[in-house]
């Protein structure tokens, strides 16, 4: 309902997070689109990777922003207090006041490609790779939801940082594409201490028989519950310093 | 005339400077993107000396003129400007003599100065790390080129200003901003050559791009610095004639919107 109140800016989110979309897969195709092997992933096993990305995207959008942004402004206008005082888990009120839906149609579209580029190479996967594919999806979306929330929480130890919400969109474009595509220090970076670019990697790799190894798998998995439980920590040690405004 | 949108700049100048910390991190955020577009085009090159006439050096140098056209040509005042129509806070400068299309310049170019002084030397600075992972050509200027080339980043500026104008002066009919904002970043993005350079692109979008102006914010002025085009008078006046037309767009725009305005109370 709040969406419609600006229905043309609504309308035209839709055509933009279409024209995103459709500008993510254009571009891929300019750069990959002639290119046989790109570290021993095809175009169109990129394709796979692309379209996980752009689910993990969408949703990242459609649930993470607004309430992230919705939390730092509590703290910064000293109304977090009203979430504080309910009888229910903090974190989970301020993580889920505000859903938008303009972004449904991208993660439609993203699943849609998946699944076509997977019937086109003719890929078999059994139940027990979709729920690997599905753990690990989750594991992506709860790792950039941790990691945005323990920069958001940041907002209670700094005095005002307008763009504390951006750092970690900044990040997407990192798992836009194989974590194979980094080398060097970079690929360390990525892949062990900020394992970013496995969010969209190891399910594209799994989707396409690639066998990603199973300690980096495993690692995803426990770099995620980390992350999740620094989470938590640091909201519960950090809302020590919020002092509320008024009453 | 001039002294009180100069008196704007300075306030609006020292104000930026509380937001050090923000302009760091977007210096950061800015250059990410392209640090991984770097990797991509590593990718590409793999068993590949050249593309399209390219060489992954080039190609590394194209996008290191990106980043610094980016960052000095952008506008992105939008978003709160947009709310400010909105909300029918904008009274105070169709009552007075005072222009609220200079106003905004004023303020644009006193923000822009301190977020230049602050940010060109860590985009400098990343460039030269980037440098140290990715191969980049070197650039060989004259001081005309630099001349020409600074030329071309004031009135890329400008038409991104115009640029960015447009959607705050679009709110008067379109209520919210969000989404034309986006479809702004993707038009310059595709149609300007910040994307990729033009010999990579299909033979459609390369029929836009000759059409629309936004090609002289990047592609034109990397093409220019990177020696492969001249500045002829032709070239001269083709920028200069899109230039006025931009901003004769923002005249009939800003005159036509005011008239939609309407506000209550003090």
């Amino acid at each position: 309902m709040r969406m419609m109140e600006y229905r043309t800016d609504f309308v035209f989110w839709l055509v933009v997070s279409l024209m995103w979309t459709g500008f993510n897969y254009f571009f891929i195709s300019l750069i990959f689109g002639k290119s046989t092997n790109v570290y021993g992933w095809s175009y169109d096993e990129l394709l796979i990777v692309l379209s996980l990305f752009t689910m993990i995207d969408a949703l990242t959008w459609s649930v993470f922003y607004n309430n992230m942004i919705e939390y730092t402004n509590a703290v910064f206008n000293g109304e977090l207090s009203k979430h504080l005082l309910r009888p229910v888990n903090t974190i989970f009120v301020l993580t889920t006041q505000k859903i938008s839906y303009n972004n449904v149609p991208r993660f439609i579209i993203g699943l849609i490609v998946l699944v076509s580029t997977a019937i086109k190479l003719d890929v078999s996967v059994s139940l027990f790779d979709l729920l690997l594919v599905t753990l690990l999806f989750i594991c992506g979306m709860v790792f950039i939801y941790s990691g945005w929330f323990i920069l958001a929480t940041l907002s209670l130890w700094v005095e005002k940082l307008q763009n504390i919400n951006d750092i970690m969109p900044g990040f997407r474009q990192v798992y836009q594409v194989p974590r194979q595509v980094y080398t060097g220090i970079t690929a360390f970076t990525f892949t062990f201490i900020f394992p970013i670019a496995l969010i969209t990697s190891l399910p594209g790799e799994v989707i396409t028989g690639k066998n990603p190894p199973l300690s980096l798998i495993l690692y995803f998995i426990g770099a995620t519950t980390g992350m999740a439980l620094l989470a938590k920590a640091f909201f519960a040690y950090s809302i020590r310093k919020y002092s509320s405004v008024g009453g | 005339m001039l002294k009180k949108y100069l008196a704007i700049y300075r306030y609006m100048f020292i104000r930026s400077l509380q937001f050090r910390t923000e302009l760091a991190i977007y210096v950061v955020l800015d250059v990410l993107p392209f640090f991984v577009l770097l990797f991509m085009w590593q990718a590409a090159f793999a068993g590949k000396d050249v593309i399209n006439g390219f060489t992954l050096p080039q190609i590394t140098q194209y996008y290191f003129l990106v980043m610094f056209i980016e960052r000095v040509t952008s506008s992105y005042f939008e978003n709160w400007r947009s709310t400010e129509i909105r909300e029918g806070k904008i009274d105070y400068f169709l009552t007075r003599p005072f222009s609220y299309i200079n106003e905004i310049l004023s303020k644009d170019l006193g923000g822009k100065v301190v977020s230049l002084l602050i940010s060109i030397p860590g985009l400098l600075a990343a460039m030269v790390l980037m440098s140290l992972i990715i191969p980049v050509e070197p650039l060989t200027i004259t001081a005309i080129h630099a001349t020409v080339f600074a030329g071309f980043l004031i009135l890329g500026y400008f038409m991104q200003f115009c640029i960015a104008l447009w959607i705050v002066l679009l709110t008067f009919w379109f209520e919210g901003s969000a989404g034309l904002e986006h479809f702004k970043w993707i038009s310059v993005t595709l149609f300007s050559g910040a994307m990729i350079p033009i010999e990579f692109t299909p033979e459609w979008l390369q029929k836009i791009y000759a059409v629309l102006p936004l090609k002289y914010i990047f592609a034109v002025p990397i093409n220019y610095i990177q020696g492969n085009i001249l500045l002829t008078p032709r070239l001269g006046l083709e920028v200069f004639f899109s230039f006025l037309l931009m901003v004769g767009i923002t005249k009939i725009l800003w005159s036509k919107a005011v008239y939609r305005y309407s506000s209550a109370g003090g």
